[in-house]
């Protein structure tokens, strides 16, 4: 499957913050990829860098299969975007604002604009300035989904929505372009759990990893082991995480799980292992497990 | 194409407050200016020639901020609409509802006065490019360089403060008859529209807000530095590396021993009365004219006086740029009246120079535009009325008589407003055709021509000014004067650079001690 968007070694610095330090990203095209990490991760910068609203400081970035510094109206008019911080044309009402768009773009299709602001229940002449968060949220949206874009970049589009709200534009955008791919910055577990094929994490600006959600739901696991007695601290394998040791007890999350000859190499690993039991993780648990790392933590 | 227009209607809709602001001051300037009775304008209207420059300024700015190309979260950049496209959306925004309204508010005004606006589109175009020049241009690179409204109206605050040098040079720049001053300006106004368009260029087609900021200042610096260091020598060091033909043959004579006698009393006397000042007399002539045609306009490069024991005053180090009728640090060049037709060279000294050195010869370098006209047809009005002269539009005149009795002192002024600049009038003659006055020739200029005031640079009319003085017995007292005036316009005009020697005299050669 070719990749519609791709980054090699993308590093961008703002004076002394690195808010991307050489990241790899790949996104399978007909993707729903999830960009995900903690508060200031680098998700907005590196979409930013994808859109060139921010020219990278080394490395490079490939939308369409055009370098980004190099987008040109071909290929904007085949993305969508949607930021939580796009600074829109406030003044304009919803009607004017979709009137200013349509004509930049040649697959707008009216029909498509309408049954979104129908399905959205947006007010066409109010303005934006007085529309709310969520109505603001679905006014973009209409105008990134109604020229049916091949690629739609959505940077934390949703946070601060209720749930009911969030699940209703999410399908709408998934339902709309069943055949675009999607790239979805959050760091919202529950909104990329239910639909992301992908998913990549980045951390301080860089990329922990980036693979399909199947691959990464089978490669971890939350592994708890019953002990004889208490476990003194030592060197546990890298790739077991928030090792936790109490009495009797050591639980930790199993980062590269394999169910074959687990419990026998869990057992030399453990002096005085009894029990082993595991369990799969939600995105929740693994995302928490990845962020919290190989620290050892006391019980 | 529908990009830009979908742009320009979007940020014609969001500022039509503005947009509605900027025309109605323009219109009222174009009705306070097209249905003047006086040809002076008033305080109201001098001040619309700023207010409306800013409001454009500001209206510019807004639009431009409306998709500031330097906030990276803007709509505009998710949309397929690229910056340069963005770029020619604001261009062609400035153009409606600033250089469109400018050409028709210029228009009208023509129309007004009686001229035919489509015989002056050189002119207007002339003067859009000097609205483009100093309005639209800076003021798009300006807004470009900042991301919010705040921050443009900061640094428009900061730009204040260059007003009266801008709106000088403005005014320079479209209606002084002096090619040396015109090339100090359209340097400078050339330097800062470069940089303006470069940032513009860095902006838009680049994407280089930060390289574009530092240039901006830079610019801004360099005009700064440059407007601080050119000197007259640079423009006439220019103006010759640009001329293709050679300079005319005329020449100027200056006698080592000049005769004194032939200057006017009353000037010489009155030259003498200036306090602190030292007079060199450099009675010169300028030949290879025809006397009558005649007008001088003097620049000053360098003088230097050699006393009779040899020694030496530079004039100035760096010599200031001084002209007819307008006081230097250093001195001054007095056209004379006719039948002299030659220039005397007034230098201001220092007190401890002019002890030193008493009497010597002084060398002076310069360059003198001389010109011939022909006379236009002459004209008889009345006082305090306007009346319409072609070629010349609508001119009024104002005589004041103070003082009553013999030696009384006399002062005419008119004003005129044309399309073209105007040269100093050549002759004006006037007299009270009542039993018992009969004076009828003034007998010195001292004011040939004032230019127009600053503020009114919007105006497609020129405006130039002449007083004269004079001293003339007149007897009794009355405001009905009739006078007969020629306007001079030039037909020829040249440019020659002289270097002439001559006598210097200091008061203390004459045995007239300085005043202390």
């Amino acid at each position: 499957m070719s990749s519609i968007l791709k980054s090699e070694q993308l590093t961008m610095r703002f004076r002394r913050l690195t808010a991307l330090d050489h990241v790899d990203l790949e996104v399978p095209e007909g993707a729903v990829f999830a960009l995900t990490g903690p508060n200031g991760a680098g998700k907005t910068t590196t979409l930013e860098c994808a859109m060139n609203m921010l020219r990278p400081t080394s490395g490079r970035c490939e939308v369409l299969g055009k370098d980004s510094r190099r987008l040109g109206p071909r290929e904007l008019e085949q993305i969508g975007f949607v930021s939580e911080g796009q600074k829109l044309p406030s003044g304009m009402t919803v009607a004017r604002f979709l009137a200013f768009c349509q004509p930049m773009y040649p697959a707008w299709s009216d029909a498509d604009a309408a049954a979104l602001v129908k399905q959205f229940g947006l007010p066409l002449d109010r303005k934006l300035s007085a529309l709310s968060r969520g109505q603001r949220v679905k006014a973009m949206l209409t105008a990134a989904l109604a020229h049916r874009p091949k690629l739609i970049l959505l940077d934390e589009p949703f946070g601060g929505l209720d749930v009911l709200v969030r699940e209703q534009l999410i399908r709408s955008v998934l339902d709309r372009t069943p055949e675009a791919t999607v790239v979805l910055a959050s760091h919202d577990m529950a909104e990329i759990e239910s639909f992301a094929t992908h998913i990549a994490y980045l951390e301080e600006g860089r990329l922990r990893f980036c693979e399909e959600t199947s691959a990464l739901s089978a490669r971890f696991r939350e592994v708890e082991v019953t002990t004889d007695g208490e476990v003194e601290p030592q060197s546990w394998p890298e790739t077991w995480l928030r090792v936790q040791r109490g009495r009797g007890l050591v639980r930790f999350t199993d980062s590269a799980w394999m169910e074959e000859g687990a419990v026998e190499r869990i057992r030399a690993l453990v002096p005085g292992a009894q029990d082993v039991t595991w369990r799969g993780l939600d995105l929740r648990g693994i995302l928490l497990a990845v962020a919290a790392g190989r620290q050892d933590l006391e019980q | 194409m529908k990009t830009v227009l979908a742009f320009v209607r979007k940020d014609s809709r969001a500022l039509w407050w503005a947009i509605a602001l900027c025309q109605g001051l323009w219109a009222a300037l174009v009705w306070m200016d097209s249905q003047r009775r006086s040809s002076m304008p008033g305080m109201a209207e001098g001040w619309g020639h700023i207010v409306v420059p800013l409001a454009w300024v500001i209206l510019l700015g807004l639009t431009v901020l409306e998709d500031s190309p330097t906030q990276r979260r803007q709509f505009w950049r998710t949309t397929p609409c690229l910056a340069r496209t963005l770029l020619a959306a604001k261009a062609l925004f400035a153009l409606c509802w600033v250089h469109v309204p400018y050409l028709i508010g210029c228009s009208v005004i023509l129309w007004a006065r009686g001229f035919a606006p489509w015989e002056y589109v050189p002119h207007l175009l002339w003067k859009q490019a000097l609205v483009l020049v100093a309005v639209t241009i800076p003021a798009m690179a300006a807004a470009a360089l900042v991301t919010s409204v705040a921050e443009f109206l900061v640094l428009g605050l900061a730009a204040m403060g260059l007003l009266p040098y801008i709106m000088s040079n403005l005014v320079t720049l479209q209606r002084s008859p002096f090619e040396e001053e015109l090339t100090e300006t359209a340097v400078l106004m050339l330097l800062l529209t470069l940089g303006s368009a470069l940032v513009l260029l860095l902006v838009y087609e680049l994407n280089r807000a930060q390289a574009a900021r530092l240039f901006g200042a830079a610019t801004v610096a360099g005009v700064v530095v440059a407007a601080a260091a050119w000197s007259l020598a640079d423009s006439v060091r220019l103006e010759d590396l640009l001329r293709t033909e050679p300079l005319p043959r005329i020449q100027i004579r200056a006698p080592s021993k000049p005769d004194l006698t032939s200057l006017p009393a009353e000037w010489k006397s009155a030259s003498w009365q200036k306090p602190g000042r030292v007079d060199v007399l450099l009675p010169a002539e300028v030949i290879g004219f025809q006397q009558e045609e005649i007008n001088q306009d003097f620049d000053l490069l360098k003088g230097t006086i050699v006393g009779e024991r040899g020694e030496s005053v530079e004039v100035s180090r760096a010599p200031r740029y001084t002209k007819q009728e307008k006081a230097g640090a250093w001195g001054d060049v007095v056209g004379l009246p006719a039948p002299q037709l030659s220039f005397a060279i007034l230098l201001s000294l220092p007190e401890s120079e002019f002890r030193r050195v008493r009497l010597g010869k002084v060398s002076v370098e310069g360059s003198v535009r001389v010109s011939s006209n022909s006379l236009a047809e002459r004209r008889l009005m009345r006082e305090d009325t306007r009346t319409w002269i072609p070629e010349l539009g609508f001119c009024s005149v104002s005589l004041c008589t103070p003082f009553r009795g013999s030696g009384a002192a006399l002062e005419r002024s008119v004003t005129c407003e044309s399309t073209k600049p105007l040269s100093p009038f050549s002759e004006v003659r006037y007299w009270k055709t009542e039993p018992g006055w009969s004076r009828t020739k003034h007998l010195v200029d001292y004011a040939a021509s004032l230019q127009g005031p600053a503020r009114t640079w919007l105006s497609p009319l020129y405006r130039v000014e002449s007083r004269q003085g004079a001293s003339m017995h007149a007897e009794g007292e009355s405001r009905d004067w009739t006078v007969e005036f020629k306007p001079s316009i030039h037909e020829r005009s040249e440019l020659v650079r002289f270097r002439a020697e001559g006598l210097y005299l200091s008061r203390y050669a004459l045995g007239v001690p300085p005043e202390e």
